[in-house]
Formats: structure tokens, sequence, C-alpha cells
């Protein structure tokens, strides 16, 4: 019996097993535990400061489907979520693509714009926020060059685009990195070969560049999708879902409900619906996407 | 066992130690410790708190104060998200700063101060601070919060005069054209919190003076936001909106920006609560500031303040093994006349005591100090305990709504009212 266990223990298979244990033992505290608590939770009334709770089964859940704020989360999410991929996708395959030539500069540059996935979210909301207020820099420059005030954070049809625009110049660093890591695999013989045969850049590009950027274009979409269907940071210091509710994420009405209503029950049904809908999306977008790979490299 | 393994075994007890080791405080005999949740802020340092606890410890050995901080960058909400942390961890400081939220005296986690406490008997109007005849706060001091400061200098370069301070929104409104006339802001206004606070402070201002008790009338069905009384105070925000009166691009004004707008002279009047004198006081520039109280419809007028529930209050975490031991300190620290008066005159604030406690006021100050004594009406307000507490988070419908008025995006105001009429049923 005890020989037995030695040799169990001694085997790679156990001892990997046992390296496996304190990162899933954390994995399973923070993340798992909190997903069954929070279900958990959105079953009953519980405002998260008293010691007892009702159960209410799943009208929490109903409640949230009957709540404009909720509807407008989402639509608000998806606005960023949908705009800020598509725009991040666009803007960094076009970053890549010029800093995948040989130049000078060009380390410079891509470090240059790497480098604002360096800086908290946090930080860079307050330094955005400072150059976007109504008495900010950029109204400054623009009233010294006779040009009307803009009101990017207080006007509600503008907030949201600053808002977006400000993520965007944060994250496309992280999308040209991925893709240009995807335009150095491709092999310089399929360009030659390419213009040998007389294609022009657009159908190099469309032939070539993009086909072999498929695995890229999934990572970057899935990675970028899921991150704005989370956004919280940068909203809650440019806006904190203002004016008139224009930028409230669903992440930023969970903590809205949860934290300064003390409605921990019902965040926690929201929660559970904004679980579901990022994994719902990120799943099929990843299936879709990988398909869409194999067809294209194939 | 191979050397691998019984490294990864020593690995694996080092993290199971780290993960679950407690650090349970020693007690000597006879010792009563308190853990003191402090709120600091740039006038309230760590270092204040820490030598009055010092000092008290001094004065009674028998005594072990340890200081646990809550940081004032989040506003009042990071004390309450911090107690309500250390309640779900069942590791609960003795005594709470700034923890203004009803809801933990209705979950019982509040310790009922002795109503026959003759100290407590020393606080002015101690009906204001009763919730349900009951005392959980040590009202020492006050906030006032119903006060709008205006610039001397720019008032009288308008052709204002003293005499032109009004009372009526007719006066008030009167005094922002004639303002405007001159070529300045009339109302520096800003966004963040500071919106729902205008905001809230227009309804203590003109429905709280009318409804004392509102929230035991909201529950008796007496009074709703769809009023046209209280719309009226919106169609007012709505008029000094549509006329121009306040500070374009208010809404991405920060608090910070707000105050130093106002000091570098880009509006002539400021509704702001009384902490701002602290802030005048500091400052340097070569104008006075004036201050008077917020209009009304008729004329009357409310000093609303900050009764209890804000200011800096304290109270009492009722599962505390010494709770009889944190009253006292609580009562020494707010009475003792070196640390009660640096800690009300840091934030602004006024005593409620009798005989006060007494700091050294600036002009502005005192005049605040008399506006106060002098005004016959002062309710706390409508964010906090009415007769009955205000449900929590209403401040962010107050902000949706206002927000709504500002940028002109609403389609009715009776409808924008109704929402907080909604809010409020989902709430109770």
């Amino acid at each position: 019996m005890i020989g037995r266990l030695k040799r169990n223990i001694n085997t790679i298979r156990f001892q990997t097993a046992l390296l496996f244990v304190p990162g899933f033992a954390i994995y399973a505290c923070i993340i798992l535990l909190s997903i069954v608590l929070a279900f958990y939770y959105s079953l009953f009334d519980w405002d998260g400061v008293r010691n007892s709770m009702n159960f209410v089964g799943f009208a929490n859940y109903v409640r949230a489907l009957r709540q404009p704020a909720f509807l407008n989360s989402l639509k608000v999410t998806f606005f960023f979520a949908v705009i800020g991929t598509a725009l991040v996708n666009v803007i960094s395959i076009s970053l890549s693509a010029q800093l995948n030539r040989p130049g000078n500069l060009t380390n410079f540059y891509r470090s240059a714009f790497f480098f604002p996935q360096l800086i908290s979210m946090v930080a860079i909301g307050f330094i955005f926020k400072s150059l976007f207020s109504y008495i900010g820099i950029v109204n400054a420059i623009l009233e010294r060059w006779g040009l009307p005030l803009v009101d990017f954070l207080g006007d509600p049809a503008l907030a949201k685009w600053t808002v977006l625009f400000v993520s965007v110049w944060q994250i496309t660093g992280f999308g040209t990195v991925i893709y240009l890591a995807g335009l150095q695999a491709i092999p310089q013989e399929l360009y030659d070969a390419a213009k040998i045969d007389g294609a022009n850049p657009w159908q190099r590009f469309t032939s070539i560049t993009f086909p072999w950027l498929a695995p890229s274009l999934t990572s970057v979409t899935v990675f970028i999708f899921t991150g704005y269907m989370r956004m919280f940071d940068f909203i809650f210091v440019l806006t904190g879902g203002g004016p008139v509710n224009s930028t409230e994420s669903i992440a930023i009405l969970v903590i809205r409900i949860g934290f300064n209503q003390f409605k921990i029950s019902y965040a926690s049904a929201v929660s559970m619906y904004f679980l579901v809908l990022v994994g719902a999306i990120s799943m099929a977008m990843t299936y879709f996407l990988r398909r869409r790979e194999e067809v294209l490299i194939n | 066992m191979n050397k691998r393994f019984a490294l990864i075994a020593v690995l694996l007890s080092l993290f199971v130690a780290g993960v679950f080791a407690g650090g349970a405080s020693e007690e000597e005999p006879g010792q009563i410790n308190l853990k003191w949740q402090v709120w600091v802020t740039p006038n309230l340092t760590r270092e204040f708190y820490a030598s009055a606890a010092e000092t008290y410890m001094q004065l009674n050995p028998g005594v072990q104060i340890e200081i646990i901080e809550a940081n004032a960058a989040g506003g009042g909400e990071g004390a309450v998200d911090f107690i309500r942390n250390r309640l779900a961890a069942g590791d609960v400081p003795d005594i709470w700063t700034n923890v203004m939220d009803a809801i933990f005296i209705e979950a019982g986690h509040v310790w009922e101060i002795p109503a026959d406490d003759p100290d407590l008997q020393r606080v002015k109007n101690l009906e204001l601070a009763a919730i349900d005849g009951k005392y959980y706060s040590f009202v020492a001091h006050i906030q006032p919060q119903g006060s709008i400061f205006y610039n001397k200098s720019m008032w009288a370069e308008a052709g204002l005069t003293e005499a032109d301070i009004p009372t009526t929104w007719a006066e008030f409104e009167a005094v922002c054209e004639t303002i405007k006339a001159a070529g300045f802001v009339p109302i520096m206004a800003g966004g963040e919190w500071t919106a729902w606070a205008l905001f809230q402070w227009f309804l203590n201002a003109e429905v709280v003076k009318n409804h004392p008790n509102f929230w035991t009338e909201y529950e008796a069905g007496d009074v709703r936001f769809s009023d046209p009384e209280v719309v009226a105070v919106g169609e007012f925000l709505d008029r000094l909106v549509k006329n121009g009166y306040l500070i374009e691009g208010q809404l991405s004004i920060g608090y910070a920006q707000l105050e130093q707008g106002f000091l570098g002279g880009s509006a002539v009047m400021y509704p702001m609560g009384t902490w701002y004198t602290a802030a005048d006081k500091a400052a340097d520039k070569d104008w006075e500031t004036g201050v008077f109280v917020y209009p009304s419809r008729d004329g009357v007028q409310n000093f609303f303040a900050g009764y209890g529930v804000g200011g800096n209050t304290m109270r009492i975490y009722s599962g505390s093994e010494n709770p009889e031991a944190a009253w006292e300190f609580v009562k020494w620290f707010h009475m003792d006349p070196e640390y009660g008066a640096d800690f009300i005159e840091a934030d602004g604030l006024y005593s409620n005591l009798d005989p006060p406690i007494l700091y050294d006021m600036t002009p502005l100050q005192r005049e605040v100090n008399d506006l106060f004594q002098a005004t016959e009406i002062s309710t706390p307000q409508i964010i906090e305990y009415v007769g009955g507490p205000a449900p929590s988070g209403i401040t962010d419908v107050f902000q949706s709504v206002i927000e709504a008025i500002i940028t002109q995006t609403y389609d009715s105001l009776e409808a924008e009212f109704a929402k907080i009429d909604a809010f409020v049923a989902d709430s109770m």
C-alpha cells in the first residue's frame, strides 16, 4: 500500500497535478466561488448589509428585464463593443502594415504605439478627463484658435464617442502588436510570387495578408470584444456613466445598483445575465472565427 | 520520496500556511482594544488622527487604539464600502467615521447611544438626530450646506448691492439676469457628485422646508416627487439652464476644477456646502467672499445641514466588545478643546454642542455661523434621514434627472420626476 503510494507520488503525472492545485485553488476561490455566490445571492433579496435575506427565486432576473436602466446599459455596452472592436481592428491592421516595413524609426514607432497599453486605465482616464473637460486643454486650444468650444464629456451624444476614442487610443497598441506578429509570420515568397503573377497591392492584401492574419484577427477580436463588454475603468473615471446614463455600461450599472443602492442580489442577477452574455458571445465568436480561419487558410 | 517532491511539499505547505494564517492580536488582561476607522482627507490627515489617539491612550493607559484608514478619494461611498466589506469579512472596526447610510442602523449594526447620557444632552436640536426616537450618532457638529457663496467684487461690478441678496426664486433669477447682463457667468456649477448635490440642495430649500418629515410623508403617500410643488423645483432649475445662468459645460467640470473656477473668478455665485470656507481661507485672492441662504419660492428660507448622518459623524459598531469604551473615546475626541476644535475647523464644520467648541473663525466662517443661527428653519437633507431614511442610492436618480435638465434632453419634467418615484417604489 505504502509502496504503491510512493510510486504514485514519484510519477510526473502526480507531481504535475500537485503543482496545478495552488493555481486552481486561487482560481476557484476568486473566480468560480464568486460566480457560484453571485448566482446564489441573485435568488434572494439581500442588500449586502443585513444578516438575513429572503428567497425570491428568479424575481431579480425578471425585474432586470423590466428596468429601462438594464436595457439601456445593454445598448451602451454593445455600442462600445461593436464599434470599438471594429475600429481597433481596422486601425491596428493599418498601423501594423505600416510598422512592418523597414525604416529607421520603425522600432521607435512600434514602442510608441504600444506605450498606452502599459499605462493604467484609470491614469489614462484622468489624463483624458483633464484634456476633454469643458475647461480643459483641448478647449483652451480651440478657444485660442477662435473655434467654438466642445462639451466632449458633458454632451450625451458626444460623451460616448469621447469614451470610445480614449479606449481605442489605449487598446490599439495591443491589436497592433498581435497583427504585427501575424504579418511577420507571412512568408515573403507568397508576396514575391503574387507580384510575379501581377497582383496589385489590394489583391495581395485580400489574397495573402488578410487570410494569413486570420488567427490574429480571431485573437484580437475576441479579446477586444470581451474587454469592451467588461469595460469599466475609462467610463467610471471619464463620465461615471453619464450624462443622462449615455455611457452607462453593464459593468457600471452593476456597481451602481450593487454598491450605491445596496441591491446586491439584484446586481448579482444582472451580473449573471452579463456572464452568460459575454460567455455565449465569446464562444460563438471563437467558433465562427476559427471556422473562418480554416476556410481562408485552406 | 525524492528531493523534487520534498520541495513541492514545502512550497505547498508555505502556500497553505500563507493563505490560512490568521493574525490574532494579543490582548493584555484588562486592556481595551479599539479599532477606529478614520476618514482621511487633505485637511484631516492620518497624523492628526494618530496624534488624537496617542493623546487619548496616554490619558487612558488601559485603552489601545488602532487606526484604520478609509480614503476620502472615492467620496462618502468609500467609507460605506469599506465598512460593508469589513462586515462581510467579520473584522469590523469599533468606531466608524463618515458611514452615513441608514441601512446599517436598520440592519442592527450600529450601537444605540444611551439616551440619558449627560454629554448627549449637550447636543443642540437633539431630536433632529433621532432615528425612530433612538440615537446612533454623537451630533457634536453639523455641516450646514444651504449656502450660496458669492464674489463680492464681481457682485458690486455687476451693479448689485447687499440689498439685492435674494430670498425668493424670482429675486434670484433677477440677480442672475443682472449678472449675465454685466457680462459675467452667474452660477458656478459642476458635474460629478456636485450635480446631484445642487439638485437636492434646491429640493431641501423648497420641498423639505415644507415637509420636514418628508420620507414619513412619502411612505404614507402624502407627497410624491411628481407632485406639482416638487416638479416646480425642476421648472425653476430648468429656467436657470434655459436662460444661461449656469456655467457652460458644467457636467464635465469636476469638483476641484469647480472650486478653482470660482476662486479664479469664472462665475459670481457658487452653491456649495460650508466646507468651502476652509478652501476660501487658504486661497490667495484679492476679493472678499459673501454668503447667503438658498432662495425659495415664497422667500421663507431653510438653512439645511447634515444632521448626524454627514460631516464626518462617528458611529459605534453594535458588535463591538467595548462599545462603552468606544463611546467614551468618541465623546472625548469631539469635546476636547484642542482636537474637537481642530477637527471641525479642518472640515469647515460648526459645533452643535452647548456650550459650543470654538475655533478661530475667518470673517466668512463667522458670517456663515451668524446666518445659520439667524435662519429659523434648518432641516436635514432629503438624501439623509428626514422623518425616515432616504432610499440608498437615490443620488443616482437625482443625477440622471439633473443631467437631463442641464442637457435639455428630457421629454417632460413630470416624466423625469416620475422616474424618481419609480426608483423609490423599487427601493422601498
